[in-house]
């Protein structure tokens, strides 16, 4: 435990658990791409200026030691009391599923049918439930986007 | 004065000023539609110049070109979602002011801001063009990229609360911009075998997914959260009292008006930079002259000012090194070129002498542009601005099948559609981790520049750093980006420091 300036007592807990989360993410990531991303899909290039490796080397080298630095910063640092109210994620989940649906929809079936689709499954995943809203809004987006197609844009 | 004069009646000529019109309506068109880019805009209204006369077409494609710049803050204020990459920096200030009840008057300022910082550009270029343009000439690769690792401090100045997040998001920026066709071997980089990436990621997509997409996400979330605890879903009305621009605020934002259109007109002028760079940089330098009170980020009618003064005065000054000296500044400039030849009429130092009394009118139309923009502009904005308060269960699946639409446009490629999306959910977990999603963009605008530039100087200085002291103005750029890099560092660290002490 430890006191913030306010006198209020906050864990050191969750902001180190947040920190080596992001070490292990990030920091990862950036050793993924360092030594086997990087290698794997960029030749070493030619020998008249730069090797095409550098600049991601380096980007992914600074990434990584920024995030050390964060995690390192986080031990010694008084902890700030963690934000209150995050919504679950399963909200914005369930949205990125529809879309990726819908997308799909566009992918298969074109714009008209799969921009209806697409929506329809949001309009869906959002509550609503009128079938007069249900009905409207997947045929206007349909008709909205045969214009745009029909048009040659 | 006999040229100007008839350069004048010659843009004053119904033909003419009605292809301004048409110009200016076609142009909002596209800078309020996410993805259609003012370049391709430009690309598809060429062809349709073939048949007017050369004073009337230029002035058609320069309309075109003027209003996607200010039509693009109508997305970024009302939805999030920058009509044009230029514009994405109108959205730190421009939404925040929309939620608040305020969008007419964010509006109005991008309108007004807008106008100024074009007109000011425009008579800079007629003043201005030859001296200017011999600046433009002195710009190579050196000198390139010192403006680009100026450039890159910025990331640092929009940190916000967190410098080490903001860099992270920044340099994540630039990695990201690293995919596709090395620029020097032009061997695949990160491409995964996917031809699709050989162009990079697209430049829409990416500002579509990190800013629109992601923004619809947050919206959903807030929406499907409120309707479950049966909480009220809040629309963004318009505040009645507050949503008219008084003279004080013109006051209040006039030095930050004239300030961006300076920085502006130095993106414009100097090639390669173009409006997103100089739309981010004003934003920056505006809120390094903030004072007590103003709250950029949360909803200040400076920050729109400050970005929209700036795209705006870019294209009428990346005219100055085109007319002077044939060389074009921005993606449009190199279009208009294009026009120009069709036209029998070659930009470069022997155009005043060829053709004086076409440029004199086209001049003139420029300015004549600049006004119908202000016309069609202020006639829009009031049905603009009741977008905010149609609810969130229309406008957000309405805006994700624009955000599909849009990336999709800018290639007509399904895969940009994929891309728009993965970013876009990228940018929600950088949110809501507390990464921010600006200074990733930009990092990934300036990094394909910064690259090119110190690739080209390495060649160009045949690997020797101290090659660098015979570019003086290389060395004024390095120097300013020293000073700026304490400048800006030191009160984001004082910034944390305070946010932690106040808990």
């Amino acid at each position: 435990m430890n006191g913030d300036t306010q006198g209020r007592r906050v864990s050191r807990l969750p902001q180190f658990r947040r920190a080596l989360g992001e070490l292990i993410v990030v920091g990862g990531a950036s050793l993924a791409m360092i030594f086997w991303i990087i290698p794997a899909q960029t030749s070493s290039g030619g020998e008249l200026g730069l090797s095409p490796q550098l600049v991601p080397t380096v980007c992914s080298a600074a990434i990584g030691l920024l995030t050390l630095f964060r995690f390192i910063a986080a031990l010694v640092s008084t902890p700030a009391p963690e934000p209150g109210d995050v919504a679950p994620l399963h909200y914005a989940f369930s949205i990125i599923v529809a879309t990726a649906a819908g997308i799909a929809g566009i992918a298969f079936w074109g714009w008209p049918i799969g921009g209806a689709i697409l929506s329809l499954l949001v309009l869906l995943v959002l509550g609503e439930r009128r079938p007069l809203m249900l009905a409207a809004m997947p045929v206007l987006v349909a008709v909205l986007l045969f214009l745009i197609q029909k048009t040659g844009i | 004065m006999e040229n100007i004069l008839l350069g004048a009646s010659d843009a004053f000529s119904l033909a003419a000023v009605t292809a301004v019109f048409g110009g200016i309506l076609l142009g909002y068109i596209v800078g309020v539609v996410p993805g259609l880019s003012r370049p391709a805009a430009l690309a598809v209204a060429v062809p349709l110049t073939y048949y007017m006369t050369p004073i009337a077409a230029i002035a058609f494609l320069v309309g075109v070109t003027k209003a996607s710049a200010a039509g693009g803050a109508t997305g970024a204020i009302m939805l999030n979602t920058p009509g044009e990459p230029s514009s994405a920096a109108t959205c730190y200030d421009g939404y925040p002011l929309a939620r608040a009840g305020k969008a007419a008057k964010a509006l109005k300022i991008a309108l007004y801001s807008s106008v100024f910082g074009d007109t000011v550009s425009t008579l800079v270029l007629i003043a201005l063009a030859m001296p200017l343009a011999s600046f433009a000439l002195k710009m190579g690769p050196v000198e390139m990229t010192a403006v680009m690792i100026f450039a890159l401090t910025f990331i640092a100045a929009l940190s916000g609360t967190s410098l080490s997040k903001g860099l992270v998001s920044g340099i994540f920026g630039i990695l990201l911009a690293t995919v596709g066709l090395d620029p020097e071997s032009a061997t695949p980089r990160l491409t995964f075998g996917m031809i699709e990436l050989f162009d990079g990621i697209p430049l829409v997509s990416a500002t579509v997914g990190m800013l629109a997409f992601t923004e619809m996400l947050v919206q959903a979330e807030a929406y499907i959260r409120a309707r479950k605890s049966g909480e009220e879903i809040q629309r963004m009305e318009l505040l009645p009292d507050d949503n008219g621009v008084s003279l004080k605020e013109v006051r209040e934002v006039a030095p930050t008006a004239v300030r961006s259109t300076l920085v502006g007109i130095a993106a414009g002028i100097i090639p390669g930079l173009g409006p997103t760079i100089g739309a981010f940089l004003s934003y920056v330098v505006a809120k390094k002259f903030a004072k007590p009170g103003d709250r950029f980020g949360e909803g200040d009618i400076k920050g729109v000012a400050a970005t929209e003064a700036a795209d705006n005065a870019v294209l009428p000054a990346s005219f100055i090194p085109l007319f002077a000296i044939g060389l074009p500044g921005s993606v449009s400039a190199a279009i208009l070129v294009a026009a120009f030849m069709m036209h029998g009429v070659v930009p470069g130092p022997l155009i005043f002498e060829q053709h004086p009394r076409l440029m004199y009118g086209i001049y003139v139309s420029m300015l004549v542009a600049s006004l119908c923009m202000l016309i069609v502009g202020r006639v829009g904005l009031t049905f603009f601005a009741r977008i905010g308060s149609v609810p969130a269960v229309i406008i957000i699946p309405v805006v994700i099948v624009f955000c599909t639409l849009g990336s999709f446009l800018e290639h007509h490629a399904m895969f940009s559609v994929y891309a728009m999306m993965v970013l876009g959910v990228v940018g929600y977990f950088m949110q809501r981790y507390g990464y921010s999603v600006v200074t990733f963009l930009i990092g990934f605008v300036i990094g394909p520049l910064f690259e090119l530039s110190l690739r080209q100087s390495i060649i160009v200085t045949n690997h020797q750093p101290e090659a660098v002291l015979q570019h003086p103005i290389a060395i004024a750029f390095l120097v300013m980006a020293v000073v700026a890099v304490i400048f800006f560092v030191k009160p984001a660290g004082k910034l944390a420091q305070a946010q932690r002490a106040g808990g």
